[in-house]
């Protein structure tokens, strides 16, 4: 005879593990799902907790300063020139204007110099 | 393919301690029929994780570690593919990692403690619940558990609770996870409650009927989301 008697108890636990297990979901993550999920997120005072990726500002090429004096009018005259051109700074117009110039005397032997300052 | 999320934001309120429980409880009535389960443990101090890596896991369960804001949605789509029921626990902080694992959930449980504080953060737990199926326009079936509770009797807190609960309509679990030695003892001795050995730890048979109880409410909930669900897509055709 076994020495303690077993606890009956009054679960009614008919349900089988095989008859809760839910079809595959056809729900897609969708960005417009993902900003509703964020903003209700945001507003429930539930924001992110990942750390803040800092920007890190692209390190600029042109270092070395070379101060040249021009004609007057001659400074808004290089600006308009790389507005109209579409280059995002004067001294980009400029190492075009070097580079066409190398190009038209046929300076070869400066033409690599110069190939290999603006790849480095 | 069953996604269940343990939620609350703020700590100690029971997350790990049930994430645990039902994961073996569920593994241990899944053996037989080789029912996988996938806990994934998005709380940084890993302490389910912990637990799952120790002797005596049901070997059903699948473990996914460190899981995060950035990856708890791909963590959840895969385990998916190949568990049956997937268990997330979260990290006790109100975060962006919850808002997105809840939206993935068949049910939420969320969790408090029968204290102020708790129902504070169990508070604002349900509504950015309430306020995520408003608008992803669909149920995120979820019910509140009690944890830490006295196996004895009922606090005054315990019952403002409750009372609160049902003033704003918020589902509660019948059962209650008492405050049990062994469930604190399967993270020192490993495995699930009903391995642990009663020489060694108190109220082992107490705390299984406690365990079996929240898993067959946990399934009747489940049982019944289901339900509703067809019913909803018939109504839709």
């Amino acid at each position: 005879m076994p020495s303690t008697r077993e606890v009956k108890h009054f679960i009614d636990d008919d349900i089988d593990l095989e008859d809760i297990i839910s079809k595959p979901k056809t729900r897609k993550r969708s960005s417009v799902e993902r900003e509703l999920i964020e903003e209700a997120a945001h507003v429930s005072n539930f924001p992110s907790r990942e750390p803040v990726k800092k920007k890190i500002r692209k390190k600029s090429p042109y270092i070395n300063q070379k101060n040249i004096k021009m004609r007057f009018g001659m400074s808004e005259l290089l600006a308009d020139l790389t507005k109209h051109l579409g280059f995002s700074s004067d001294q980009e117009t400029i190492e075009v204007a070097l580079g066409a110039l190398i190009d038209k005397k046929g300076l070869t032997s400066i033409k690599e110099q110069y190939l290999n300052l603006i790849n480095s | 393919m069953t996604v269940i999320v343990f939620a609350s934001s703020k700590g100690g309120a029971g997350k790990t301690t049930a994430c645990r429980l039902l994961a073996g409880e569920f593994a241990r009535q899944g053996k037989k029929k080789n029912i996988q389960i996938s806990l994934i443990d998005a709380d940084p101090n890993q302490h389910s994780a912990k637990w799952a890596k120790m002797d005596g896991c049901p070997s059903n369960i699948n473990l996914i570690q460190n899981s995060s804001e950035e990856s708890i949605l791909d963590d959840i789509d895969d385990a998916e593919e190949s568990s049956a029921f997937v268990l997330v626990d979260l990290e006790g902080t109100a975060s962006m990692t919850v808002a997105h694992a809840i939206s993935r959930a068949d049910l939420v449980i969320a969790m408090s403690q029968p204290s102020e504080d708790d129902e504070d953060e169990l508070i604002k737990t349900i509504k950015l619940i309430r306020r995520q199926e408003k608008a992803l326009g669909r149920p995120i079936p979820h019910s509140v558990l009690i944890s830490r509770t006295n196996a004895a009797f009922l606090t005054r807190m315990h019952k403002a609770i409750l009372n609160d609960m049902k003033e704003n309509d918020v589902d509660v679990f019948e059962c209650t996870l008492n405050e049990r030695a062994a469930f604190k003892a399967i993270r020192t001795y490993g495995g699930i409650v009903h391995d642990l050995d009663p020489k060694q730890v108190s109220g082992v048979k107490n705390a299984s009927i406690n365990v079996e109880k929240f898993a067959e409410e946990v399934k009747r909930k489940l049982k019944a989301n289901m339900v509703s669900n067809e019913e909803r897509s018939l109504a839709h055709a």
